[in-house]
């Protein structure tokens, strides 16, 4: 197939100018004026050849992911879809593992898993792209235990546009411009060229089935005390005993929910280090932590408000429950991971912000998060408004990789992600506003930078922020990069390789590496 | 050189018919007509750009950057009015000298990496602004220099240095400013490594048509010409200039059919035959190098030029700073043959005159007006309608690093 061009004219451009957070495109004015579909590698050099040549600004999009408009706000500009991009055969000559830069994330594992047995660490909603996701350092369910998806790249087909304006085609390893690789592996997307495809010498083994469980909160009687008991048991297994190479095969979700929605709480994926469900113990002992904070059981309803519909729940879903002190349940693990569910859907709008946390939660910090989550604010409704505190470290703590990829932090326990969520555009203000507040507040106590107010900037307890849950509202500190890079040498490496292999700054959003 | 800080009725007289938009005013309508009717040709205030703290009665604060406006009466400008404003480095004028517009040449606007531009309403008796509005240009357009306005005052089209690309904003009725509607980027470079790493358009300029313009790109050694049409910017044509050149300034003669183009980089001017009906530029039919002196290094920089309304004399600006920071800059003036293109030397008028940064001719073409920013001065050389000689400069104004001047006549 050639490459299908929707313009305005075309019954298909409403539909198709949008990504997944229907905040974006703000206005008419903001949006592409094309939208280029592509079919292969091929198409997709034709496609950018033709909007270079034409002068327009290309974006580009696989899954359509992006928490920020740094695809959909391309006023006139050309996006270039790879979404049909969706090859994992290998290629002649190229490392073992291939996986097209459109595939989506439950194709990439089942297909993975058929082929081969091996899996990538990739994130949990089903629907996300590779193209975005791998370069932003995608992690998901088994990274604690196989580190981020950057962590596994061996070389990135990828177009860049050199000082003429002629699309370069490059197949980049870590013999070939291996400066870019580097980059391509953590930056985010959008930044240097556009990467078609992934590829890999090495990738992990798929555990053969996995223990999922919920540990449920009711906000009904809830109390500061007990919050603060809860937070800081978690964050204090993840500082300590989280550390051991044999609690690696745990990741949970501990989805922070506001008080409207009724409950919080977390879910758990688990299995060994070599990939069964044979020993539970670290598990057991795991939820063993929380038997005193009056847990609720849990129920379809309530484990979907906990993860903030980052997974679908499980073991409602049928499968028998495993006996034993602590309610869970067994799954292959093809059947807990590949369910083509979760993530923002179309039609809804929201806001996201990210830190990452090398310590336990200290008091100051929960009582922020306290307020903010048992606040009221007349007509907003911050039912499906969530924190989500990730287990993080494992496998991605291993140092060796701050210098082979572009992915800093490599210190952190927990890694937390803001989120919140409303239906119309007018009433976009309020929900805005709570997530600006309670972020801002949260890095301004006692254990912030005092350099560097309002924001997780790296110390001795904060790494910084994710560059895959990007917030414009970072663009308000001129340190902006080194919350997403670091304050060590990353970001001036990344803005020479900006320079390197794109001169003329094609591909740049509102938060790309600076010339 | 003399300096003069009050004027007698002959210089005032002389000054009244310098032209607020320099090189570009002869395609603007407009100013032509202001400057043929005799009873209009009075400037009535004068704005200008500048990288210093204004003055005046009506400081609205004291930043860094300001516009400054002067009242012109008689034999003197009055500062009466300092707008606070971020590196205004270009001013022009609406067609119907009811509105300003000023690029802001920064590098960041809220936030976000990109220029600005500013859109003024200015008061018919006191001469003071107001600002109407200011839009962002297109994300990673940092750094404009140059700016346009349709001849119908409805767009406005903005070259970008930083971004290496050229912007179309929409004004409405009342002046305003609509959000970027068209954006061409550029591709490009040149040998000079530092200065030429990436495209970097220097200025634009309608042709007589109205909706033709022309693109001068220091980055890529590219004149181009382009259509405005619904709010978009299209190429249309593309002309590779000799490389390492450094396009910057552009002037069309009078009957239209010469380009004259300053090159900055290396010092020199070109001369192209232009098709103003089908929007053509045509070979290359001079080449005149600033030489200083035999090492090319030392030749220094051509950055601005002016053509005389008669079409008989060009003048460009040179700037050569030499060891001891002894200077070598000034204007100089040319005769043209009008036939061939061909510039015959007149004069190298130096004295007095460091650091030009922009030249604006007045429409009558009496006098030649020079912003100097290092000495912080506006400086007018009268012009002998004959033989197109400069005289010495006298100083018509002190203001801090002056960047663009715009004189309202209306």
């Amino acid at each position: 197939m050639s490459i299908e061009t929707v313009t305005r004219q075309d019954a298909r451009y409403n539909t198709l100018i949008k990504g997944k957070n229907a905040r974006f495109p703000a206005s008419k004015e903001d949006a592409a004026s094309r939208i280029e579909l592509c079919d292969n590698a091929a198409d997709v050099a034709e496609a950018l050849q033709r909007t270079v040549n034409a002068g327009l600004r290309p974006t580009i999009r696989s899954g359509g992911h992006c928490y920020e408009d740094f695809v959909s706000s391309n006023p006139g500009g050309a996006i270039l879809d790879l979404s049909m991009l969706t090859e994992t055969t290998p290629v002649p000559g190229a490392p073992k593992y291939r996986i097209a830069a459109g595939t989506q994330l439950g194709t990439v594992y089942s297909d993975l898993y058929k082929r081969y047995n091996v899996t990538l660490p990739g994130g949990t909603c089903g629907s996300v792209g590779a193209g975005g996701h791998i370069s932003g350092g995608g992690y998901g369910l088994l990274s604690r235990l196989h580190g981020l998806t950057s962590d596994w790249v061996s070389a990135v087909d990828i177009l860049t546009v050199d000082a003429s304006g002629k699309v370069v085609p490059r197949r980049v390893d870590h013999t070939h411009d291996s400066d870019l690789l580097r980059a391509c592996c953590g930056a985010g997307g959008g930044n240097f060229g556009v990467i078609t495809n992934y590829f890999f010498d090495e990738l992990p083994q798929v555990p053969q089935e996995v223990m999922s469980a919920y540990v449920m909160f009711a906000w009904a009687d809830m109390t500061e005390e007990r919050f603060e008991a809860i937070l800081t048991t978690y964050g204090n297994y993840l500082e300590t005993r989280g550390k051991d190479p044999e609690t690696w095969g745990m990741f949970t979700i501990f989805g922070l929910t506001h008080r409207s929605a009724g409950h919080f709480g977390m879910s758990v994926q688990f299995c060994n280090p070599d990939g069964t469900c044979r020993d539970l113990r670290v598990l057991n002992e795991f939820l063993d932590l929380f038997a005193s904070c009056n847990p609720v059981p849990s129920t379809p309803e309530n484990a979907a408000v906990a993860t903030g519909k980052r997974l679908a729940p499980m073991h409602h879903a049928g499968q028998e429950a495993c006996s034993g002190p602590h309610m869970m349940s067994r799954h292959l693990w093809l059947d807990a991971n590949v369910r083509g569910g979760g993530g923002g859907g179309g039609e809804q709008r929201g806001k996201y912000k990210s830190s990452y946390m090398k310590r336990n939660f200290t008091s100051s910090e929960v009582a922020c998060f306290y307020k903010h989550l048992t606040r009221t604010i007349p007509g907003v409704d911050l039912s499906r408004s969530t924190v989500s505190v990730d287990s993080y470290g494992g496998a991605i703590n291993r140092k060796e990789m701050v210098a082979s990829t572009s992915m800093p932090q490599r210190a952190s326990v927990m890694k937390l992600q803001f989120m919140t969520f409303w239906p119309g555009e007018e009433d976009a203000a309020g929900y805005l506003a709570w997530a600006h507040d309670f972020f801002s507040e949260l890095y301004s106590g006692p254990d912030a930078d005092p350099n560097h107010k309002e924001t997780p900037y790296p110390n001795d307890r904060y790494e910084g922020c994710y560059i895959n849950y990007p917030d414009k509202d970072m663009l308000a500190y001129s340190f902006w990069p080194q919350l997403y890079y670091g304050d060590q040498g990353l970001y001036p490496f990344l803005q020479g390789v900006k320079r390197r292999y794109d001169p003329h700054n094609i591909f740049h959003h509102a938060m790309s590496i600076r010339p | 050189m003399k300096h003069r800080t009050l004027w007698n009725r002959r210089h005032f007289v002389q000054i009244m018919g310098i032209s607020s938009l320099g090189v570009m005013n002869s395609h603007v309508p407009w100013l032509l007509e202001a400057s043929k009717t005799k009873n209009r040709v009075t400037p009535m205030f004068a704005y200008v750009g500048c990288f210093g703290k204004g003055q005046g009665d009506h400081v609205t604060d004291h930043s860094e950057h300001a516009i400054q406006v002067f009242a012109i009466e008689e034999d003197c400008w009055t500062p009466t009015q300092a707008v606070a404003s971020d590196h205004p480095s270009f001013l022009t004028l609406h067609p119907t000298q009811r509105f300003l517009y000023a690029v802001n040449e920064v590098d960041t606007y809220q936030n976000l990496p990109s220029g600005a531009i500013e859109a003024y309403g200015i008061d018919p008796q006191s001469g003071h602004l107001t600002l109407l509005n200011r839009q962002p240009l297109s994300l990673s357009g940092t750094m404009p220099k140059h700016l346009a306005v349709s001849p119908d005052g409805r767009k406005l089209v903005v070259a970008v240095h930083g971004g290496g690309a050229y912007n179309v904003l929409p004004i409405d009725a009342n002046g305003h400013l609509g959000k970027v509607s068209g954006i061409v980027k550029e591709m490009g470079s040149g040998p000079d490594r530092e200065r030429q790493e990436a495209s970097h358009p220097q200025m634009v300029m309608f042709d007589p048509t109205g909706y033709r313009l022309l693109g001068a790109d220091l980055g890529n050694d590219r004149l181009s010409v382009f259509t405005l049409a619904e709010d978009k910017l299209t190429v249309s044509e593309r002309s590779v200039m000799q490389p390492g050149s450094g396009p910057r300034h552009m002037a069309l003669h009078p009957s239209g059919h010469l380009l004259y183009v300053a090159n900055e980089l290396d010092a020199s001017v070109s001369c192209y035959g232009y098709d103003a009906t089908n929007g053509y530029i045509l070979q290359r039919l001079q080449h005149v190098a600033m030489l200083l002196s035999g090492d090319f290094k030392e030749r220094g920089k051509t950055v601005a030029m002016a053509m005389h309304p008669s079409g008989q004399f060009l003048y460009t600006s040179n700037c050569h700073r030499g060891p001891g920071d002894i200077g070598t800059d000034g204007i100089r003036a040319w005769r043209i043959d009008s036939s061939t293109g061909a510039l015959t030397h007149i004069q190298f008028q130096s004295e007095g005159l460091r650091f030009v940064h922009a030249m604006n001719m007045a429409s009558d073409g009496t006098n030649l007006l020079v912003l100097s920013e290092k000495q912080s001065s506006i400086l007018r050389l009268r012009i002998d309608p004959t033989s197109g000689q400069l005289d010495q400069p006298v100083q018509v104004a002190k203001v801090p690093s002056p960047m663009s001047v715009a004189l309202k006549y209306l």
